[in-house]
C-alpha cells in the first residue's frame, strides 16, 4: 500500500515539474521568437531605405555638382549592404555607415536652394524621414525584445531551461558613436 | 496667442461695456425683488403669526425665499449664456482667428467611444458636456470640449430598497486633434498605478490583461524609466508604438504630465492622437453676477481666459503636433 501512495506522490511530482517546464519552455520560445520577429521588423525598414535611395540619388544629383563623392558613397554602400553574404553584425555596420551618410546629404542640401524648394525633392525627403523614424522604432522595439529575452535566460528559475536548450544571450543594437557624441566645446577652442 | 488682453478688452470693449451694463441692471433688479419679497412675505408672517395661526404663519417667509432662490438661478444662467455668446466667442477669435467657439456643444459620444480611453469602464448612462472650440492651430487640427461621463449603479439595502447613484467616469477637458504622423493601429497611454505598487509583479498583471484581453494589444515596454513609471501602454504593433512613442515624444507627455498635474491618460486611434484631462474646474464661466461693476474690462480677468484657452490647447505644442516633416503633412 505504502508503495502505491509513494508511487503515485512521485508520478503527481514529476507530472507537475514536466507541466513547469513546459510552461517555462513556451515562454522562452515565445520570447525568441519575438526577438526575431522584432529583427524582421527592422529589416523590412531597412529594405524600404534600400528602396529608396536611387530614386534619391538621381534627383538630387541634377543639382548637387559637389557632392560627388558622398553620393557615391551612398551607392556604393547600399549596394553592399545588399550582398546576402553579410553576416549580421557587418550588415549593420554597412547600415549604419548609411545612415551617417545620409544624414551627411541632408546637410549639404542645405547649400541648395533650389534642390530644396523641389517638389519632388521634398517628398524624397519626407518619405527619408518616415524611413528614419521607423527604422529608429524598428530598433527600439527589438532592442526591448532582446533585453525580455535575456532578462529571461539569465533569471531563475527560466535559466535552468534555458541552458538545456542552449539560448545565448543576444546583443541590442548601440547607438552609433556619431549620435552619441555631443559636442566638445572646449577641444573647439583649443583648436 | 495673437492679441493681448489689453488689445482684447480695447476691441471688445463696446460689448464688453453693454454687458456689464445689461449686468448691472438685472442685478439691480433682482435687488428690488429680493427687497420686496422679504417685505412683503415678512408683512404677512407677522400678520399671521399675530393672530395665532402658528408655523402656518411662516409659509409667506418660505414662498418669499423661495421666489428669491428662482429669480437668482434665471438671472445667473441668462448671465453665463450671455457671456458665453457675446463674449467667449470674440474671446476664442481673438485668442485665434482660425479657431470657433460653441458654447453648448461638445465633443459626441462617438468619439469618447472610438477613442478608447474609457473602454474599461461601463459604457455611459449619461453624457453631457460644453464649450466645444474647433479649429486649425498651426497645420494642427484639433477639437475640444468639457465633458461628463456618468453610469449608473444602483444598490439596494437591507430592506431591499433601491437607490440609484450616478457614477462618474470621467470629467475634465477632453482633446482630440490629428497627430502628425501616420499610424494604424491603437495605442493607449494610461495612467499606471499596478506598477507603482507593485513594481515587476504589477508589469506582470499588465502583461497578462492583455493577453486577457482586457486591454488591447500587447504591453508595451518602454526604455524612458520616467515615463514607465508615470503610464503603462498597450498598442496592437510594437513597432508602430515606437513609431509614435518616440524618445522625445515620451519626454514631452512626461513635462506635460507635470504641467497639467492631473492623472492624464492618452490614446493613438485613427491617426488621430485623443488626451483626457481629469478636471473639477469648470472652464470658460464668466465671473460671478455679483463681482465688482466692470470686472470684465480688466485686461486681468480676460489674461485668465486666455490662459484657460492656453491651456486646453497646449496639447498641439506641448506633443509637438506641427512638426510636419514626415509623410503626413
Amino acid at each position: 500500500m505504502e508503495l502505491i501512495t509513494g508511487l503515485t506522490c512521485l508520478g503527481v511530482g514529476a507530472l507537475g515539474l514536466a507541466i513547469i517546464y513546459a510552461l517555462l519552455y513556451n515562454s522562452l520560445v515565445s520570447k525568441k521568437n519575438q526577438v526575431e520577429y522584432a529583427y524582421s521588423g527592422v529589416d523590412v525598414q531597412l529594405k524600404k531605405r534600400h528602396d529608396l535611395i536611387p530614386n534619391l540619388v538621381a534627383t538630387v544629383k541634377q543639382y548637387m555638382q559637389h557632392e560627388r563623392e558622398l553620393l557615391e558613397r551612398i551607392t556604393e554602400l547600399r549596394s553592399r549592404a545588399l550582398n546576402p553574404n553579410l553576416s549580421d553584425a557587418e550588415r549593420m555596420q554597412v547600415e549604419n555607415a548609411l545612415t551617417a551618410a545620409l544624414r551627411n546629404l541632408m546637410i549639404a542640401v542645405e547649400n541648395y536652394p533650389q534642390l530644396r524648394a523641389n517638389e519632388n525633392f521634398m517628398h524624397l525627403q519626407a518619405s527619408l524621414n518616415e524611413i528614419e523614424e521607423q527604422i529608429a522604432a524598428a530598433r527600439r522595439a527589438y532592442n526591448a525584445a532582446v533585453t525580455d529575452y535575456n532578462n529571461a535566460i539569465e533569471m531563475f528559475p527560466t535559466n535552468l531551461v534555458a541552458a538545456t536548450m542552449g539560448l545565448q544571450r543576444r546583443a541590442v543594437f548601440e547607438a552609433e558613436e556619431s549620435e552619441r557624441a555631443t559636442p566638445n566645446v572646449a577641444k573647439l577652442f583649443q583648436q | 496667442m495673437n492679441t493681448s488682453p489689453v488689445q482684447a478688452v480695447h476691441e471688445l470693449e463696446p460689448v464688453l461695456r453693454e454687458i456689464e451694463h445689461e449686468r448691472t441692471q438685472q442685478v439691480a433688479l433682482f435687488a428690488q425683488i429680493a427687497l420686496w419679497s422679504i417685505v412683503i412675505g415678512g408683512l404677512l408672517t407677522i400678520l399671521l403669526v399675530s393672530f395665532g395661526f402658528g408655523a402656518i404663519g411662516l409659509a409667506p417667509l418660505g414662498i418669499a425665499l423661495l421666489v428669491i432662490a428662482a429669480s437668482y438661478s434665471a438671472k445667473a444662467q441668462a448671465w453665463r449664456k450671455s457671456f458665453k455668446w457675446r463674449v467667449m466667442k470674440h474671446l476664442v477669435k481673438q485668442f485665434n482667428p482660425s479657431l470657433k467657439y460653441y458654447p453648448e456643444r461638445y465633443i459626441p459620444l462617438h468619439e469618447y467611444q472610438i477613442s478608447l480611453l474609457f473602454h474599461n469602464s461601463p459604457e455611459p448612462d449619461r453624457y453631457t458636456g460644453e464649450d466645444l472650440i474647433e479649429g486649425t492651430v498651426g497645420k494642427t487640427h484639433v477639437r475640444l470640449s468639457e465633458i461628463h461621463a456618468q453610469y449608473r449603479q444602483e444598490t439596494y439595502d437591507s430592506r431591499g430598497r433601491r437607490y440609484t447613484h450616478w457614477v462618474t467616469i470621467f470629467r475634465g477637458l477632453f482633446i482630440s486633434a490629428d497627430f502628425h504622423k501616420h499610424f494604424h493601429g491603437v495605442t493607449l497611454v494610461l495612467p499606471d498605478t499596478e506598477q507603482a505598487l507593485l513594481g515587476g509583479f504589477g508589469q506582470w498583471l499588465q502583461s497578462l490583461s492583455a493577453k486577457l484581453g482586457i486591454q488591447p494589444g500587447e504591453l508595451v515596454k518602454l526604455e524612458d524609466p520616467e515615463f514607465e513609471r508615470m503610464f503603462k501602454v498597450f498598442s496592437t504593433d510594437q513597432i508602430e508604438a515606437r513609431y509614435i512613442l518616440t524618445p522625445s515624444l515620451m519626454q514631452r507627455i512626461v513635462e506635460f504630465r507635470k504641467k497639467t498635474n492631473a492623472p492624464i491618460r492618452l490614446s493613438f486611434v485613427a491617426s488621430r492622437v485623443f488626451v483626457a484631462i481629469p478636471s473639477y474646474h469648470n472652464y470658460f464661466e464668466p465671473p460671478s453676477l455679483f463681482a465688482p461693476a466692470n470686472k470684465l474690462l480688466e485686461p486681468a480677468t480676460i489674461q485668465q481666459y486666455f490662459e484657460e484657452l492656453q491651456f486646453a490647447l497646449a496639447v498641439v505644442d506641448e506633443l509637438n503636433l506641427n512638426t510636419r516633416i514626415w509623410t503626413k503633412r
